[in-house]
């Protein structure tokens, strides 16, 4: 049974419930602690700072604001962005700005139509919201882009919020944006699409500054905690970080006989990336010892066999 | 200093004047054949031809072909390649998808599209490959394989003998395939982050090798699997596959008359002889095309950033 | 001894009738009247009790696919194999029933389809039926949808009622031509045409954004040239003729490291990679604390306090 933990990694599935706990004690001691005085410093973040000025310039030229939670399915992505939506939603519902949510898949449409008609209703002002305001337009890609790209060029927005998992998509809605003047602020869980939106948009979220935008924006104790755990978890990590450094450096320091993997064999080979030493087989004690491993045997063609990759 | 006003121009030129040049940037030299443009071979790359080319006679390999028409220009060249090393190392694989229910078919349109270049008609569906279409919810598929490979791939195929549906595992390709083990590469062509997922699932070390053959934008993220050694080889974008088109025409570290090789890469220390009849293909026609593409993005960029430069010089000058 | 099921099929599948037959049909309409009356239920529900039952009923989804990723995985089962004890046996239940919660999710997922088809309906039905501004371009979308629709649901009817026979192009009907015009000949291509486009705009984005305004943006300008001529074989395989000539073979030389391939690959893997793995960290640590408070129903969305 046990050896079963070896297979799956023991050790991440540890450390996420020492994430886990880390993020569950905060967010409890953030609550404890509400009314207490003791205020959580949050760094700015530019592109939320920039959300009343992007609602703001939108009421001035009697534009909609346009909101796109990315691509993605009803997952923890896209309920953060809904989240944030809400938030631009609020103070749109103030200056009774015009507001297009855009979405892709079916789920995420009708937990945004809630979310939205929800905030109107905490508002007081449920006769301005506008049930076509959430729309689904397409739950293929590039449907869905298009789709997009022309309200923005029918309905000249004024400000444009990309949040959430968008792909190739990005740079389509973030050009066509910029090429009818709307301030845009986005920002997308993958990394790939990050460099588009820096090229072509005014404010970018970088990596977990999506996750943080609404512990900022709304200052709520449970997510002001949880953005805490995050930080503990950041900083066990550069630790672990800094220990496998040292660790990495005394082994080539000691001159330790390392070996290569390479997929399922080890073969001798100069790089050191995955080394079987000590701290390996503790941590994978399953993982077959140098000597266990049957020689390879050249195939047709391949004269002889060196370090691969 | 006001600047000249041909100099303002070049910094403001209309975008439609910017997608015109690039129409014909990228078109042009699509009309050039037979163009050859030395490449060197990254290591990445190297392994996974390596690798392909150490597959015993008969070996199993997977195509998981999660891509679809929209990167067609980088997607179809590497699944191209791919195949013409399979076919040369008499391999078999298993196709499927589990990003997009459209990629099956596309897919298989590049399968039709390389068994017309093999006399004896490439590929036979149920001899040479299965095909099990798409499984969706990538994430429990992959979890399935790695536990039951027999549940997770509990579908039924035409065998062409006798017109009769049966289980994929009892055709020539599956009969002696149980669990992940008895499987020699599991490849992924992708225009998406599915390799992460695979990588997740299968633990590490993952019982099977894998490697990836990613379009040009997920190449940076994937280049990590490759360093931490998960992946045991990776194409990258166009790049990618005119590095193993390279490789499949001039061999690896492969010298004719004492020459140097066209394609050496360092880290193997044997070499390998040129594919039997392997020519540049789709890889390569498209390579000036980028290389023209990138010349002018380079151009673009100096020229919108003339006034500065200008700037610059007068400050000298002063 | 084992109390606990084994993963293997029951004979008697309850819950799996045979397509089109008369049980499958009684099963559809049980569903229907079960999922009715549960919404009923649910609409007298006390205001008060909804929250708690939701709350409850979002830990229990959430906890299943939180223990079948925590529970020991039996790795290389084989088919004839049975589980070796009760570990393995609920691991394979869970497994299971992660598969018939995909299947539950598949179906929510097609019924909420329905909401949105009937949102494009209602938006560019009423633009179209009010004549407002663009509303010719409402009109071809709902004509493009109906064709897509009708061709669509025919192909499927027509090759199920002749059994695979249109297999090959000699015996199409009506129904594969329309097909294969609008999928293959129409939505493919166009899908294709819309991602082209990002190398138009990669473009128009680069030429704006690429300007050396401060020291950073240099920075930036300068790694971006060199990736780009890096990208390039024929660059690369120029500056290697260059520095090899240079250098005169010797693999030591110091000028070995001004070579486009060294260059591009210190910057790939000394700043750019560790760039990329510290930001998915961050997003993953950031979606595990979000995932937490959505599973425990920490939070309230939408702004809320």
């Amino acid at each position: 049974m046990g050896e079963q933990y070896y297979d799956t990694g023991w050790i991440s599935i540890l450390l996420v419930l020492l994430f886990s706990a880390f993020v569950l004690f905060n967010i409890r001691r953030a609550i404890a602690s509400k009314g207490s005085g003791k205020e959580v410093y949050i760094r700015r973040i530019a592109g939320l700072n920039a959300i009343e000025e992007a609602i703001g310039r939108a009421t001035e030229m009697g534009r909609p604001v346009l909101m796109v939670p990315g691509i993605g399915g009803l997952n923890a992505i896209s309920m953060q962005a809904l989240n944030i939506f809400g938030h631009v939603t609020k103070t749109a519902a103030r200056f009774a700005t015009p507001i297009r949510l855009c979405c892709a898949d079916a789920a995420v449409y009708t937990v945004a139509q809630e979310i939205i008609s929800e905030t109107y209703q905490r508002e007081g002002l449920s006769e301005r919201f506008d049930q076509d305001s959430v729309r689904f337009i397409s739950d293929r890609q590039f449907a869905f882009a298009t789709g997009v790209s022309g309200t923005i060029h029918r309905e000249k927005v004024a400000a444009a919020f990309f949040l959430g998992e968008f792909f190739a998509e990005s740079l389509i809605f973030a050009e066509t944006a910029n090429s009818v003047g709307a301030i845009q602020v986005a920002g997308s869980t993958q990394n790939t699409q990050t460099p588009f939106f820096i090229a072509a948009c005014d404010y970018v979220l970088i990596s977990d500054e999506f996750y943080a935008a609404s512990a900022y924006l709304s200052r709520q104790p449970v997510l002001v905690g949880s953005l805490v755990g995050q930080d503990w978890i950041k900083m066990t990590v550069m630790g672990m970080i800094l220990f496998g450094s040292l660790a990495s450096t005394f082994e080539v320091v000691s001159g330790l006989k390392t070996q290569e993997r390479d997929g399922t064999q080890l073969v001798d080979g100069e790089r050191k990336s995955i080394s079987d030493t000590w701290f390996y087989h503790q941590l994978k004690p399953d993982a077959p010892k140098p000597e266990e491993i049957p020689q390879r045997e050249p195939a047709d063609g391949v004269t002889e066999e060196g370090g691969g990759a | 200093m006001k600047q000249p006003l041909w100099m303002e121009k070049l910094q403001q030129i209309d975008r439609k004047v910017l997608y015109l040049m690039l129409i014909l940037a990228t078109a042009i030299p699509l009309f050039i054949k037979g163009l050859v443009i030395p490449v060197k071979i990254e290591d990445s790359t190297g392994a996974l031809f390596v690798k392909l080319n150490s597959l015993p006679e008969g070996s199993v390999v997977v195509i998981q072909s999660d891509w679809t028409v929209s990167s067609r220009g980088e997607s179809a060249g590497q699944l191209e390649a791919l195949l013409r090393i399979l076919r040369s190392r008499k391999s078999k694989f298993v196709l499927f998808s589990a990003a997009d229910p459209q990629a099956p078919q596309v897919a298989r349109n590049v399968i039709r599209r390389v068994n017309k270049e093999f006399p004896d008609g490439g590929f036979k569906p149920w001899q040479d490959y299965v095909d099990l279409k798409y499984f969706p919810q990538a994430e429990s598929f992959a979890s399935s394989m790695a536990s039951d490979l027999r549940k997770a791939w509990d579908r039924t195929m035409i065998d062409p003998a006798d017109g009769r549906s049966k289980s994929v595992f009892e055709s020539p390709v599956l009969k002696g395939v149980r669990r992940l083990e008895d499987l020699q590469l599991y490849t992924i062509v992708t225009a998406s982050g599915t390799p992460r997922i695979v990588i997740q699932r299968f633990g590490s070390p993952s019982r099977v090798p894998i490697a990836a053959l990613v379009t040009g934008v997920m190449g940076p993220e994937h280049m990590n699997y490759f360093a931490a050694g998960q992946l045991i080889g990776m194409s990258n974008g166009l790049r990618g596959v005119v590095e193993l088109e390279t490789m499949m025409v001039e061999g690896v570290n492969h010298r004719v008359d004492g020459k140097a090789s066209k394609a050496e890469y360092k880290r193997f220390n044997g070499s390998i002889p040129p594919l039997e009849g392997a020519q540049y293909k789709r890889g390569m026609q498209y390579f000036a095309s980028l290389h023209t593409a990138l010349i002018m993005l380079i151009i673009l960029v100096i020229l919108g950033n003339m006034g500065i430069f200008t700037k610059w010089f007068r400050k000298g000058d002063a | 001894m084992n109390f606990l099921p084994l993963a293997q099929a029951p004979s008697l599948q309850f819950f799996q009738a045979p397509g089109g037959s008369q049980q499958a049909y009684i099963m559809a309409l049980s569903a229907i009247f079960v999922g009715l009356l549960l919404m009923v239920a649910m609409f007298n529900t006390p205001i008060k009790l909804r929250r708690p039952i939701i709350i409850l009923l979002t830990f229990l989804a959430g906890g299943f696919y939180v223990l079948s990723w925590l529970w020991p995985l039996p790795l290389g089962l084989d088919a004839s194999q049975k589980p070796l004890n009760s570990v393995e046996a609920v691991s394979l239940t869970l497994q299971d029933g992660t598969t018939v919660m995909g299947k539950i999710l598949q179906v929510i997922q097609g019924i909420l389809l329905f909401l949105g088809v009937y949102s494009v309906l209602r938006v560019h039905a009423g633009r179209f039926l009010k004549r407002q501004k663009d509303w010719a371009f409402s009109l071809v979308l709902l004509c493009s949808m109906m064709a897509m629709i009708t061709v669509g649901y025919g192909e499927y009817i027509d090759n199920v009622r002749s059994a695979g026979v249109h297999a090959n192009a000699e015996s199409w009907t009506f129904w594969q031509y329309g097909k294969d015009f609008l999928f293959d000949g129409m939505l493919q291509n166009m899908d294709a045409a819309m991602f082209s486009i990002i190398a138009f705009f990669i473009l128009s984005a680069a030429y704006r954004a690429f300007r050396i305004r401060s020291i950073e943006s240099t920075i930036l300008l300068a790694s971006a040239l060199i990736m780009i001529l890096a990208l390039m074989g024929l660059a690369e395989y120029g500056s290697g003729q260059v520095i090899e000539r240079i250098t005169g073979g010797d693999p030591s030389h110091f000028a070995n490291n001004f070579s486009l391939t060294s260059i591009r690959l210190w910057i790939r893997d000394t700043l750019q990679a560790p760039s990329i793995r510290a930001l998915e960290w961050g997003i993953f640590i950031g979606g595990l604390a979000m995932g937490i408070r959505l599973w425990l129903s920490l939070e309230r969305s939408g702004g809320g306090s």
